[in-house]
């Protein structure tokens, strides 16, 4: 370490940093935190929890790894993992527990992705290689106060880490550069296949006639636009004075991508954050420099009692666990207890570290972590969220024919639609296959009642929909069978007249 | 303004001095790291034009051994680091040079013509008493035609048309596993990511795989399957 750097060395140092090295001001990497693992939450909570039915359904899973071949998820171990990676994203975003929280996310949510290729787009391969590099580039308050100050007026930030993301960047987009590099693509043939929405199609074409361009034309301009575009963006990444255009042209790629419609999750997101919080000119930030420095690194008054902290933290753990547990999702309970031992783990850390004095550390963030779950949780019970979730995994175990274990999920989905129609006719279906005749017929009449009702409440206001008449004969139907199949052939009739009389009735003026 | 601008210097001065001295690659506690950062704002507003550091050390604080190239302060990150970036290049260059076009899972392949493609995956089984039934692929004895959302979640039915051969795999090891001594056929065609999108069948339903599993996923030669379907 002692050892003077030799002639070489300093010389590829110097070009390195003249060129390439990056150097970010304190307040965009704080941001780009904020903002990436904000998002991450999110999207586990959100869009990752939804989808954890899949994992290990029937059984059967096919991982990355063949290691792991022997181990099969299960949805509520996947729930729980999700649950606990969105709780511990949202702790790194406030910079808590450092890159032990980051290490942690990070292992947590390479473990899911590498265990089964369920949920595989780019987008899922992007944030595991991404929080590989967070776990070592300076995001967390500790190693933002340890890395090299460069420049007294900006305060910016140097850090390898800082590099490799540079080049991880520029890796991706050159990749996606080669990958259009072919006849099909170049002939703007998918540019065309992915223009399906009308509006959208029109500006782009009445765009190309305004520059002389046929249809076919504009679409060809497009597709070599994007190809070249994806092999300048690397160079905008690396070359260091290119940067603050590559700022100006590189997010237009991702903010087409969501005006388009193109559903690919929240891939265009992380990738618009990523390229303003990496790529923009380091003045920028000026404004929010002093904030910066005082709440992203965790740098309070000092001034508050120093029991504040440990109180907080252990309310906070406790009502994370409680809001955990009454989530409307399988899984929950393994979920409240990591969380109730994330809280006990910021619980120690409030006894032990100077921070505990701090107004953020010791007020601002319990505050802030407890009300994003508490939010969370909440629109979660009011949103169709936990009926969408169960009535989904119902669908499958009925298609897979596992039907005693589709009749619990579809009474669960039920639950959480209380008003509107919902399973009871996929519940009815399934018990007649079981053979429970009574309780099927129970399921149908429910589903008679809600379809009714929703007839009834479209016919105040004007019309009854089409979908609310196939639903109550569908109802009707299964209702009668359920008798038929129990011998009471004389109430299915019965129920077939009402069928009649009900829909007259609806049909009249 | 001025006297905190002297007090600055001086801080800074000491700091040079101790380069000066070789201490640059000296670590400096952690607490001088944290009086750099915390510096009144107001002391940094100029922005002050970017020089190489080693020529201009009044403007350089080193909380750390900032001088010493990275492989030197943190040759395991490097390494790893390295290693980490390699793949990355290895990854997408190995579906290049691979011979397999369907699976683009680390390719940063969105929006590619192969995406839009769908393989088709059909599966068949030996049938059992009463049960509907069709003659086997390979023509011995009488097969059920399996349904696959039936069989797995819509998920993999998906990926299965995709292309994913590793689900394609999966799948017959759990039928057979299953299906205590029945016969398992599986048979797979994906367009030709070339246009006109020829099919090239990269798994045939010629073999009873649970009886032959060596006959699972061959080796495909693309050349030669397209050049024959054409």
């Amino acid at each position: 370490m002692t050892s003077e750097l030799s002639a070489f060395e300093r010389s590829i140092q110097a070009r390195w940093r003249r060129w390439v090295g990056v150097e970010r001001p304190l307040s965009a990497l704080i941001t780009l935190r904020v903002f990436f693992f904000g998002l991450l939450s999110y999207d586990l909570w959100w869009i990752g929890l939804s989808h954890a039915p899949r994992y290990g359904a029937g059984g059967f899973n096919v991982p990355h790894l063949p290691l792991l071949a022997s181990l099969v998820p299960s949805p509520e171990l996947a729930g729980s993992l999700y649950i606990s990676g969105g709780l511990l994203s949202l702790l790194a975003a406030l910079g808590l527990g450092g890159r032990v929280t980051v290490g942690l996310l990070a292992l947590l949510y390479n473990g899911v992705y590498l265990w089964s290729q369920a949920d595989s787009y780019q987008h899922h391969y992007l944030i595991g290689l991404l929080l590989a590099l967070f776990t070592w580039a300076p995001l967390t308050p500790r190693a933002l106060e340890r890395v090299d100050l460069k420049r007294s007026a900006l305060n910016l930030r140097a850090h390898p880490g800082l590099d490799a993301l540079f080049i991880q960047m520029a890796l991706i987009y050159f990749w996606t550069a080669v990958a259009k590099t072919e006849p099909v693509w170049l002939s703007g043939e998918v540019i065309s296949d992915i223009l399906r929405n009308p509006e959208v199609r029109q500006t782009v074409t009445g765009v190309g006639a305004s520059l002389g361009w046929g249809e076919q034309a504009t679409f060809k301009m497009i597709a070599w636009g994007v190809m070249l575009g994806e092999y300048l963006a690397p160079l905008l990444f690396l070359i260091r004075p290119l940067r603050p255009l590559g700022c100006l042209i590189i997010p237009w790629f991702h903010i087409s991508v969501e005006w388009v419609g193109f559903d690919i999750e929240l891939f265009s997101y992380y990738m618009i954050a990523l390229n303003l919080c990496l790529l923009s000119p380091a003045w920028l930030w000026r404004p929010l420099e002093g904030v910066a420095r005082k709440v992203g690194t965790m740098r309070g008054t000092g001034a508050l009692p120093s029991w504040l902290a440990p109180l907080m933290w252990c309310s906070a753990s406790l009502a994370w666990g409680w809001l955990i547990y009454h989530l409307p999702v399988a899984g929950t309970q393994r979920a409240a207890m990591f969380s109730v031992a994330l809280g006990a783990l910021c619980l120690i850390v409030a006894f032990k570290t100077h921070k505990r004095t701090a107004l953020s550390f010791a007020l601002l963030y319990p505050l802030l972590l407890t009300s994003c779950v508490a939010l969370s949780a909440h629109y979660m019970k009011q949103s169709s969220f936990g009926f969408d979730y169960y009535r989904m995994w119902g669908g499958d175990l009925s298609r897979r024919g596992d039907y005693a274990r589709a009749v619990e999920i579809y009474r669960r989905a039920n639950t959480y639609q209380v008003t509107l129609p919902a399973r009871h006719a996929a519940l009815g279906s399934a018990l007649l296959k079981l053979k429970r005749f009574d309780e099927a017929s129970s399921a149908y009449e429910e589903d008679v009642l809600r379809w009714a009702k929703q007839a009834e409440r479209e016919r105040s206001s004007g019309q009854v929909s089409g979908r609310s008449i196939r639903g109550l004969k569908r109802a009707y139907e299964g209702w009668a069978r359920s008798y038929e199949l129990n011998g009471q052939t004389q109430n299915a009739r019965l129920i077939r007249q009402q069928l009649q009389l009900e829909l007259s009735a609806l049909q009249a003026p | 303004m001025s006297r905190s601008r002297s007090k600055r210097t001086s801080k800074r001065a000491k700091t040079s001095k101790g380069r000066a001295k070789g201490l640059t690659r000296e670590r400096v506690p952690t607490s001088k790291a944290t009086e750099v950062v915390t510096r009144a704002p107001e002391e940094d507003q100029a922005e002050l034009p970017l020089q190489p550091l080693d020529t201009n050390p009044a403007l350089t604080v080193t909380s750390n051994s900032a001088h010493a190239p990275v492989w030197r302060r943190a040759p395991l990150p490097f390494v790893i680091t390295l290693i980490f970036l390699g793949a990355q290049v290895w990854l997408p260059m190995s579906y290049y040079l691979g011979d397999y076009p369907w699976d683009e899972r680390f390719a940063w392949r969105m929006f590619s013509t192969v995406r839009s493609l769908n393989c088709q995956a059909q599966a068949w089984e030996g049938a059992q008493a009463g049960q509907a039934s069709v003659p086997c692929p390979d023509g011995q004895g009488r097969c059920a035609q399996v349904r696959l959302s039936q069989a797995l979640h819509m998920v993999w039915v998906n990926l299965l048309k995709r292309g994913r051969r590793e689900v394609v795999e999966r799948f017959v090891q759990t039928r057979c596993a299953q299906g205590s001594g029945r016969s398992f056929y599986m048979s797979l065609t994906c367009p030709h990511p070339e246009a006109p999108h020829p099919l090239v069948t990269v798994q045939a339903p010629t073999h009873d795989l649970c009886r032959h599993p060596e006959a699972l996923l061959p080796p495909l030669n693309l050349t030669t399957a397209q050049g024959a379907q054409r």
